[in-house]
């Protein structure tokens, strides 16, 4: 016993070097007072001072944060309505798999279609078209958490709301939905992580005008590389940090709401 | 009075909440995704976009050998990615699957977060080790293991690694969540009547993770499959999947039909594949 | 005398191609006990949830005071309904739960605070306002739906199986609480319950359903004694159910002789036999008609078991004291006025 619990150990081990020294590099160099961002020349912060001033990466950033906040708050919306919908007519397996499907479906294969669509019906590529698509995936992550929460709900407690002399509107927002808060919570930092991390899908289905964060990433990957990207991937580092860490006690809080 | 029953009434009220977004669905999941498969019959517009007549030229074209290659490139990139995952994350997911709760609960955490961060800069992370003057070379050079850089960037192992790094939370998850939910009390009692600890594993615990193990394959094997920026990223252009292709059609070539008869390709493959592991994991179920 | 409140007039309801309600037909009184008692599926609850509101009939009429009820939307229904696992609210406290119903009417805040605080005193829950449902035994549970649910003052009370929840110490308290609470509100309540002892305890008369169907109206007492027909003989109290075959005066049956009951089945018919344990007294004899196969000490009694000749088994309560024991061939003696023929 104790042979095989050490080898998968080592492996375990390994693993989380594996995972944490890729990133440990770019926060490391992100100190680096070089201008090339590969090469390690001394101690510096003065990129992180540079990066402010970088109109492409804070223009970009303000767009991934428009897109993604637009994006969530559709999601919401329209995922919470179908899941509602689903839950009351008692769908079965077809509506329900097709609802969370664009969330399996691979990225590459919705982007080119839709990108077609919106060709064929003669939409330009906008930050407008990416937000649609957004939306798309976005939505089905929300069904897929919300309908597996709101199927626990005991139905009697809207009908008992009903019985007492509430609106449908009343027992929506008052009975309903803070029900489902847990769940809504999770959609939401779903979406907006999924959202602004996206590449492929704006890839396609964005104007050339108004590259989101992830396209000037990208771009400055592949076409010289600058130190700011390093500071670039730490402070993104730290925003998904901070987002996991938040999204599971703003969940906890709520759960036991 | 109202004459349709109570149920038929909820059911009416449950389509008035779900078709508004079933409608966007369907406009732009179900009928790009499925007109997308089907623009492989078309004929390309002269200047993208697509016209008729419909034909199936596009087919016979991607028989050609370098396509050939390049589908059969894809395949075994993946192939590899999803098997070098499988290797070091299943001893992973069993190391954490038995340690305390608490443990198992941070150690989790510690894999996922990772994926959490951007994956263009998880990418990116790896240019910087790599590279000639990068981490790796430079402590191989400073213990005196090599005198002259190793050309790791740019090869199709550079991909693969890339890769897996990027995918192998998805590969441990399900695993560890299969295993975790194994009664102990199994392979304690497979030791207990003098089982070796290969023995047990082989036993016991891979059957049991096996639906794990599947759902963690195609998790790791689907993006694998089509994903076009860590080849063009950590392969330099000299390694090219069916994703490049599909985008290289789409944005450079302007010929959207043959881009698509590779994204149907691809999904075919993807198609398969998952028809295999929901077949393979339903016998697995009635065997354990 | 009291008049009717409610009268339900052939009402009928189908699920698909199941038969839920099959032209019901009944009235109940103001400030009455009234229970709905009958198996599992076999209307009494979609009998209620049309009352409530949450299902509509496919024909027959609902009448509240001479005025239909089904016109009235569920919500501002003068009816309303305790749920069978409570409905509570699980994020509010206990005093927005009870408060709920009020805060949907044009009642002020001060209002509404004062009725909610007169409820929570005279159901005795007022160290509990703070807390949530959740904080709370399943007795303590059952006063707060209890509470919510008359906190709008309706005329009718509508109760769904509101004891199975409880274990058998805390339902003897609810009971009496049930019954005081209906007195001190004058509220009429309709209960739900698939179980006689529930429906016997607390209500003043009680509708027997099966399949659909109003198997029989009338008194707990009424409903033991005098069953109409052979269902309600066999799913009210503990009784015993021969096969026998009616004769000109009386009926004859295979191990017990013939008995002479007046009856109007006419004769050579086959009958069912209902007689109740404690109205049959046994005789040891070596050629008895049945021999004892079980014997069981009950406090205040013995129950014996049984099997006669034919198979079937007889349950007696007999004396404690009674020197029977089991492999006894004994005699069974009754009374003809305690014998009901089907």
């Amino acid at each position: 016993m104790h042979k095989r619990f050490n080898l998968s150990a080592v492996v375990a081990v390994f693993v989380i070097i594996f995972l944490y020294l890729p990133i440990t590099a770019v926060v490391g160099l992100s100190f680096n007072q070089s201008s090339n961002s590969l090469i390690w020349k001394g101690f510096s912060l003065d990129w992180y001072k540079t990066i402010w001033s970088n109109e492409p990466i804070m223009s970009s950033f303000q767009r991934t944060i428009f897109v993604a906040v637009v994006t969530t708050v559709l999601s919401l919306i329209i995922g919470t309505t179908i899941s509602i919908g689903l839950n009351k007519m008692k769908a079965g397996g077809f509506l329900r798999t097709f609802s969370t499907a664009p969330a399996i479906v691979p990225d590459l294969v919705l982007a080119i279609g839709l990108l077609t669509t919106f060709s064929v019906i003669s939409m330009s590529l906008s930050l407008t078209t990416v937000i649609i698509s957004h939306t798309v995936f976005c939505t089905a992550f929300v069904v897929a958490v919300v309908l597996a929460r709101i199927g626990l709900i005991d139905p009697s407690i809207e009908e008992a709301s009903t019985d007492l002399g509430a609106s449908a509107m009343k027992t929506l927002f008052k009975i309903t939905i803070p029900q489902l808060m847990p769940s809504l919570i999770a959609g939401a930092v779903l979406s907006f992580t999924l959202s602004m991390d996206e590449f492929v899908i704006a890839f396609f289905t964005n104007g050339p005008e108004t590259p989101t964060l992830p396209m000037v990433i990208y771009s400055m990957i592949r076409f010289g590389v600058t130190p700011e990207i390093n500071v670039l991937g730490t402070l993104l580092l730290v925003i998904s940090f901070v987002g996991v860490i938040l999204a599971q006690r703003i969940g906890k809080v709520a759960d036991s709401i | 009075m109202v004459k349709s029953g109570g149920s038929k009434t909820s059911r009416h009220l449950g389509w008035a909440w779900a078709s508004p977004g079933l409608i966007f669905l369907t406009l732009f999941a179900a009928i790009p995704v499925l007109s997308m498969l089907f623009m492989s019959v078309l004929t390309a517009g002269r200047f993208g976009g697509v016209t008729t007549p419909i034909n199936f030229d596009n087919f016979s074209r991607a028989t050609d050998p370098i396509f050939v290659k390049v589908i059969i490139n894809s395949l075994l990139i993946a192939s590899a990615t999803a098997i070098l995952s499988l290797l070091i994350g299943f001893p992973t997911a069993l190391f954490i699957s038995r340690l305390s709760r608490k443990w198992q609960v941070i150690l989790i955490v510690a894999i996922i977060l990772p994926y959490w961060t951007n994956f263009l800069v998880r990418t990116y992370a790896w240019l910087v080790l790599l590279n000639n003057e990068g981490i790796i070379n430079k402590f191989l050079r400073n213990i005196g293991l090599i005198d002259k850089p190793i050309e790791m960037l740019y090869t199709p192992a550079a991909v693969i690694v890339g890769m897996t790094y990027l995918y192998l939370p998805l590969m441990i998850l399900p695993i560890y969540a299969a295993l975790e939910k194994v009664d102990k009390n199994l392979t304690e009692a497979a030791f207990d009547l003098g089982s070796s600890a290969w023995k047990s594993l082989r036993t016991i615990s891979i059957p049991l993770a096996m639906p794990g193990i599947l759902i963690g394959f195609i998790f790791v094997f689907v993006p694998s499959l089509g994903n076009f920026v860590v080849p063009e990223l950590l392969g330099g252009g000299k390694t090219v999947m069916i994703g490049n292709l599909v985008r290289d059609q789409f944005l450079k070539a302007r010929d959207w039909p043959f881009g698509a008869t590779f994204a149907l390709i691809l999904a075919l493959i993807l198609v398969v594949l998952i028809s295999i592991q929901s077949y393979v994991s339903k016998r697995v179920n009635v065997n354990a | 005398m009291s008049e009717n409140l409610l009268e339900i007039r052939n009402l009928t309801k189908n699920f698909g191609s199941v038969t839920a309600l099959n032209n019901i037909s009944l009235d109940i009184k103001t400030n009455e006990m009234f229970a709905l008692l009958g198996p599992s599926g076999c209307g009494k609850t979609t009998l209620l949830r049309i009352i409530a509101g949450f299902e509509s009939p496919d024909s027959g009429q609902v009448l509240m005071n001479q005025t239909d009820l089904l016109a009235i939307p569920t919500r501002t229904r003068p009816v309303n309904l305790m749920f069978q696992s409570y409905a509570l609210f699980p994020h509010m406290d206990i005093f927005s739960n009870i408060s709920y119903g009020l805060t949907n009417t044009s009642l002020s805040k001060e209002e509404i605070s004062k009725q909610t605080f007169e409820i929570i005193e005279k159901i005795g829950l007022q160290e509990h306002v703070k807390k949530k449902p959740n904080q709370l035994s399943g007795g303590q549970q059952q006063r707060v739906a209890l509470a919510r649910a008359i906190a709008r003052k309706p005329k009718i009370l509508l109760l769904d199986e509101p004891l199975s929840a409880l274990d058998k110490k805390i339902r003897q308290e609810m009971q009496v609480e049930l019954k005081r609470i209906q007195h001190e509100f004058g509220i009429t309540f309709i209960i739900v319950t698939h179980d006689q002892d529930e429906a016997i305890s607390l209500a003043n008369r009680i509708a027997v359903f099966n399949k659909g169907e109003i198997k029989q109206i009338s008194s707990p007492q009424e409903l033991y004694e005098n069953p109409t027909n052979e269902f309600v003989a066999d799913f009210i109290g503990d009784g015993n159910l021969l096969k026998a075959v009616s004769t000109a005066n009386g009926f004859q049956h295979p191990s017990l002789g013939e008995i002479a009951i007046p009856h109007n089945s006419g004769s050579g018919k086959q009958v069912s036999v209902l007689i109740r344990p404690e109205n049959i007294a046994l005789v040891k004899a070596s050629n008895g008609s049945g021999e004892i196969t079980d014997s069981v000490f009950a406090g205040s009694r013995k129950n014996i078991t049984i099997k006669l000749r034919t198979n079937e088994i007889v349950r007696v309560y007999a004396d404690k004291s009674a020197s029977l024991e089991i492999g006894d061939r004994v005699n069974l003696s009754f009374k003809p006025q305690d014998v009901r023929v089907f």
